[in-house]
């Protein structure tokens, strides 16, 4: 292409409207015709559109950069496993706390525990769900059954998604939360359990939280005690010190 | 919800995706990226080459919506158009001969049997370009950003540099000639 010559500021402007969309049908039409007639023109036209191209894609590349830099970090799949030294940490604490608390907790029935679970669980608020966001589609619209209390309408719309669709800790910690709001503890736990054991996990003092209460609900006082430990929320420590009482 | 609204939501975001709105390109961008990354983890990549990947076939995606190649037609249109593209970058990467020489593709890989939508622009010419506008001065460079990107009017672009609109429009020619001058000396090395 040549394009060494110089391209006037009429010229400029005229072939900028025809790229920006900008001309009238009539304007339109004879620009096309005299880029059939003037190859000259039609290989400024052509330079200019890449020049043009150019300048939105670098802009876009740097605007890339910080939509990147901006994003939750997501879980290096490949490393799998968890942090062993981390989880027998975590045990150790708990082993500590269950000999603190051991001397109470004996002496509670399972109905009183049952009251305990009933007095401090809410379910996860949730997320906020973008409709628009369609790639998640099937899981924001079962976040949105979730938050009208419909738990067994989205967990079954949860079932059929796959765990690299929303990132395996969201999914499972979701499930696992409605699994225990609709009164079902012990699935809630199929659920929260391997989460705990995940190193990364988002959710780790909320699955945490969970597990204590699904723990609680079925009268496991030991397992509560172990992982309300590692909660962070207000109402862990109450019903700590409620076993305690 | 009905599927026509879905389906102008989407042509929308096209829409959106053309004008460079940039809450919806970011909001494209970080919603698909983390599929990608899973995809290209699991078959032999790393975390670099997965967001390399991602972006040049988000910027694929973004060329082809806005020279109409590409328009949506259901609900997840877009999203899945970009993860085709992505997709598709990366098993060719992975048949090409740069990734053969160093390893071999595992057992259980499947090449998906999908169309490539690639952008076919003229890639020199492009890079060309991309490299003259980061050479040029600041000045230049918000202008042209302002206008091209952006899509800001003169008049705006005029208020923002506090200046009259004849005198952003000669600078607007002056900064395009420059830009011409350094895309056609390209002085870069290869990276």
């Amino acid at each position: 292409m040549n394009n060494s010559e110089n391209i006037s500021q009429e010229r400029f402007e005229r072939i900028e409207q025809y790229l920006e969309g900008k001309m009238s049908v009539d304007e339109r039409s004879r620009f096309e015709s005299e880029l059939t007639t003037d190859p000259q023109l039609a290989a400024q036209l052509e330079e200019l559109r890449v020049l043009i191209l150019g300048v939105e894609t670098a802009v876009l590349k740097d605007k890339m950069e910080a939509f990147h830099a901006d994003l939750t970090p997501v879980r290096d799949i490949a490393s799998g496993g968890g942090n062993r030294s981390t989880v027998i940490w975590r045990w150790s604490i708990a082993a500590i706390l269950i000999v603190a608390f051991g001397l109470f907790w004996m002496l509670k029935s399972d109905n009183d525990y049952e009251k305990l679970y009933a007095k401090h669980f809410s379910p996860d608020p949730g997320l906020p769900t973008i409709m628009s966001s369609t790639a998640n589609y099937e899981f924001y619209e079962g976040m949105v059954n979730y938050k009208q209390g419909d738990y067994k309408t989205a967990l079954s719309k949860w079932e059929t998604i796959r765990d690299d669709a929303m990132g395996m800790d969201t999914l499972h910690y979701f499930r696992g939360v409605a699994y225990l709001a609709k009164g079902d503890p012990d699935n809630s736990i199929k659920y929260l359990q391997p989460l705990w054991n995940m190193e990364d996990n988002s959710f780790s003092a909320e699955t945490a939280h969970y597990l204590g209460l699904a723990y609680l609900k079925i009268g496991d006082i030991e397992e509560a005690i172990n992982y309300l430990t590692f909660s962070k929320e207000e109402s862990a420590k109450e019903i700590l010190s409620e076993i305690k009482d | 919800m009905g599927n026509t609204n879905q389906i102008t939501a989407q042509l929308h975001m096209a829409e959106a995706v053309k004008n460079n709105d940039e809450l919806v390109l970011k909001q494209l961008y970080q919603e698909c990226y983390g599929k990608i990354e899973v995809h290209i983890l699991k078959n032999n990549g790393t975390k670099p080459q997965a967001k390399d990947t991602y972006q040049e076939a988000f910027i694929a995606t973004w060329q082809n919506v806005k020279s109409g190649k590409f328009v949506p037609t259901n609900e997840t249109a877009l999203q899945g158009y970009l993860y085709r593209i992505a997709k598709n970058k990366w098993t060719d990467y992975l048949r090409s001969s740069q990734f053969k020489k160093t390893s071999s593709i595992g057992e259980g890989y499947e090449i998906p049997d999908e169309f490539d939508e690639t952008s076919t622009d003229n890639i020199e010419q492009l890079n060309n370009a991309m490299e003259a506008f980061r050479q040029l001065g600041n000045e230049c460079k918000q202008l042209l950003t302002h206008f091209y990107f952006e899509k800001k009017s003169l008049r705006e672009i005029a208020m923002a540099f506090e200046i009259g609109e004849a005198s952003a429009r000669n600078k607007k020619y002056r900064c395009i000639n420059k830009l011409r001058e350094l895309a056609k000396t390209p002085i870069f090395k290869n990276e």
